[in-house]
């Protein structure tokens, strides 16, 4: 099948996805991460940009420059999980829905500064991780009830704030 | 496509058989609080939108819910012909030990869906850290990535032996 056989519109969203300090070596491990992103955003019909660092800041200016093409955010903050609270103001900066991403659940739970401020997640599924939270965003990113960033109905959400399930 | 997601199942496996769990109050779906669950209209809705997308990957879904954690246990327990789980645990995200107890004893790999991010409640989820993969704040959109993404890990054969 084509994954574009789940989507019920065709807009080539622009989705950035942002690997952070000590990802390489996981993402090494399963092969050509760059290309199966290519293959999976093909099949989705949207365009995907892929850039890793060891260094916060260069990811900052990499998000900085991206955000006014960008139309969401899948981020796996590696090392800065933790303790990266100048990714995570960039990210919320962005005004863009954002997915935090991890190879696996031992990387989430407690530790993770991000969760609690990001759109959605996706983690545990090892490079499918990225597969499942892509095709997840793209899906929202199409209904103007959630993601869409037309969308301006009560539910939608397509600036990013996560809604308090308290509130 | 890529190989990784094949149009139907490795000829020399068994056709994947995955269970769609939806736990309390999950009945109520569409009735409840569109900010959270958005414009899905009801759970059969979900899951008939879970099982069409299974058999577009070549999978068997069978859907399962109730309110009583005790009939989700049971399943569990009977559940021995399913390769992997997924489940929404509605409510007992922060206190249903008897159904992640009865996870590990089932010793299949399940993955955690919920339709809001829990953890902007500042709170931990149960389940988390016996999950094979936890997806939260895609609505119900987080259930076909999850399934998609289940699928393709099936595929590779990380998980299981056959």
């Amino acid at each position: 099948m084509k994954l574009s056989d789940l989507r019920n519109n065709d807009t080539s969203w622009r989705i950035v996805v942002l690997n952070g300090p000590n990802t390489t070596a996981a993402i090494n491990s399963i092969g050509n991460l760059n290309e199966l992103l290519k293959e999976w955003a093909k099949s989705l019909g949207v365009e995907i940009d892929h850039f890793q660092s060891n260094h916060e800041g260069k990811i900052l200016e990499y998000i900085h420059a991206a955000v006014p093409t960008a139309t969401g955010f899948l981020v796996n903050p590696g090392g800065l999980t933790s303790v990266g609270e100048s990714l995570r103001h960039a990210l919320k900066d962005s005004a863009r829905p954002v997915a935090e991403i991890h190879f696996d659940n031992a990387e989430l739970g407690s530790q993770s500064i991000f969760s609690p401020s990001v759109t959605s997640i996706f983690s545990g599924l090892h490079q499918f991780s990225y597969l499942g939270g892509l095709v997840s965003l793209v899906l929202a990113l199409d209904d103007l009830d959630f993601l869409h960033p037309d969308g301006n109905s009560a539910t939608n959400r397509s600036h990013g704030t996560p809604k308090s399930l308290f509130v | 496509m890529n190989a990784t997601i094949s149009d139907s199942p490795n000829t020399e496996t068994k056709r994947w058989k995955i269970a769609l769990l939806n736990g309390l109050n999950m009945t109520s779906l569409g009735q409840r609080d569109k900010n959270v669950y958005g414009t899905i209209g009801s759970l059969q809705e979900l899951e008939d939108l879970v099982s069409d997308t299974g058999a577009k990957l070549g999978v068997d879904i069978v859907a399962f819910h109730s309110n009583h954690e005790g009939d989700l246990v049971d399943f569990i327990e009977a559940a021995t012909d399913i390769d992997a789980f997924m489940i929404n645990p509605g409510g007992l995200w922060r206190f249903g030990e008897p159904t992640n107890i009865a996870f590990e004893q089932a010793g299949k790999p399940f993955v955690e869906v919920h339709f809001a991010n829990i953890y902007a409640t500042g709170d931990k989820s149960v389940y988390t850290d016996s999950a094979l993969a936890t997806t939260m704040g895609f609505r119900h959109y987080g259930y076909l990535g999850s399934l998609v993404a289940l699928v393709a890990e099936l595929n590779q054969g990380l998980l299981c032996s056959h």
